[in-house]
């Protein structure tokens, strides 16, 4: 596994962790679907690497790397 | 007088939100004296919007609804603007795509000196509370996502500049984002990600010194 692979691969697991970790009455909706997407369903889209589930992580990781630089 | 349309499907669960929410707008774009279009439900159509856009050439368009970097959606998802095709129908006007991405290009493509774009140039993400799925109106989560959009367009209607509108969002947006982050209740850092998303990605395009004065 390439160096890159392998950090996509800690980035996903952090994600999931994330998503794992939310609470039950939380949904989220994203992108051009017209429902809303519960715990069950990000963690789906984000192990079947769907185009929705690679939003799911840019955006996760877009916020913890603000937390990180201070910028939130 | 200046006019105002507004188009509002809710045919899913996730534009019966934005319905639900843009509701006050057409009461506050009355009151501040526009003429006041609105196009819903199986109104919100292609051949609708498109006539109403022709016949009374609003200075400003709300657009809610389903959208991606070319597109804007209405009922059932019919697309309405498409970048190539049919966009120089939303130009010489303000507007504001609730919808995913449409910033992006469509977006681009339109502005100029006499068009004004709002939108999103990357995904809307909206979060809402599944204990208070049964009233839209009591869910606070979804409040916090949906209220600096309705802001945007009290700020318009008021006679804001396009700039200032969305700055005023925007610095909704960071006060909700601080109150999620200071909100004891478990769901709350939950929603963070997807409303600092949403901080990130409004931009206005074109002329953003316009006004609807």
């Amino acid at each position: 596994m390439t160096k890159e692979k392998n950090q996509d691969k800690v980035i996903e697991k952090i994600v999931l962790e994330r998503i794992r970790n939310m609470a039950p009455n939380v949904k989220i909706a994203l992108g051009s679907k017209g429902g809303f997407l519960g715990k069950t369903d990000l963690i789906k889209e984000v192990t079947k690497n769907t185009p929705t589930g690679k939003k799911i992580i840019e955006i996760q990781l877009r916020y913890m790397r603000a937390l990180k630089e201070g910028t939130i | 007088m200046k006019k105002t349309l507004f188009v509002r499907p809710c045919h899913d669960d996730v534009v019966s939100y934005l319905y639900y929410y843009s509701k006050e707008l057409l009461v506050k774009s009355d009151n501040k004296g526009f003429k006041t279009i609105n196009k819903e439900k199986d109104d919100a159509n292609k051949a609708v919007v498109t006539s109403v856009i022709k016949k009374n050439n609003p200075n400003f368009i709300m657009f809610n609804g389903h959208g991606s970097p070319t597109i804007i959606c209405g009922h059932k998802d019919e697309i309405l603007i498409e970048q190539g095709k049919n966009h120089s129908l939303i130009k010489d006007r303000v507007i504001y795509s609730l919808s995913c991405s449409s910033a992006l290009k469509l977006g681009n493509k339109v502005a100029d000196s006499k068009t004004t774009f709002i939108g999103y140039v990357n995904e809307f993400a909206l979060g809402m509370d599944t204990d208070s799925q049964a009233a839209v109106h009591k869910d606070k989560r979804a409040k916090l996502f949906l209220d600096p959009s309705n802001l945007l367009v009290k700020s318009l209607l008021k006679g804001n500049t396009a700039k200032d509108a969305v700055t005023k969002a925007k610095n909704l947006m960071k006060i909700n984002i601080s109150k999620l982050r200071t909100d004891p209740f478990p769901d709350a850092k939950d929603y963070l990600p997807y409303l600092y998303n949403n901080y990130l990605f409004l931009e206005v395009k074109g002329n953003e010194s316009a006004t609807l004065k």
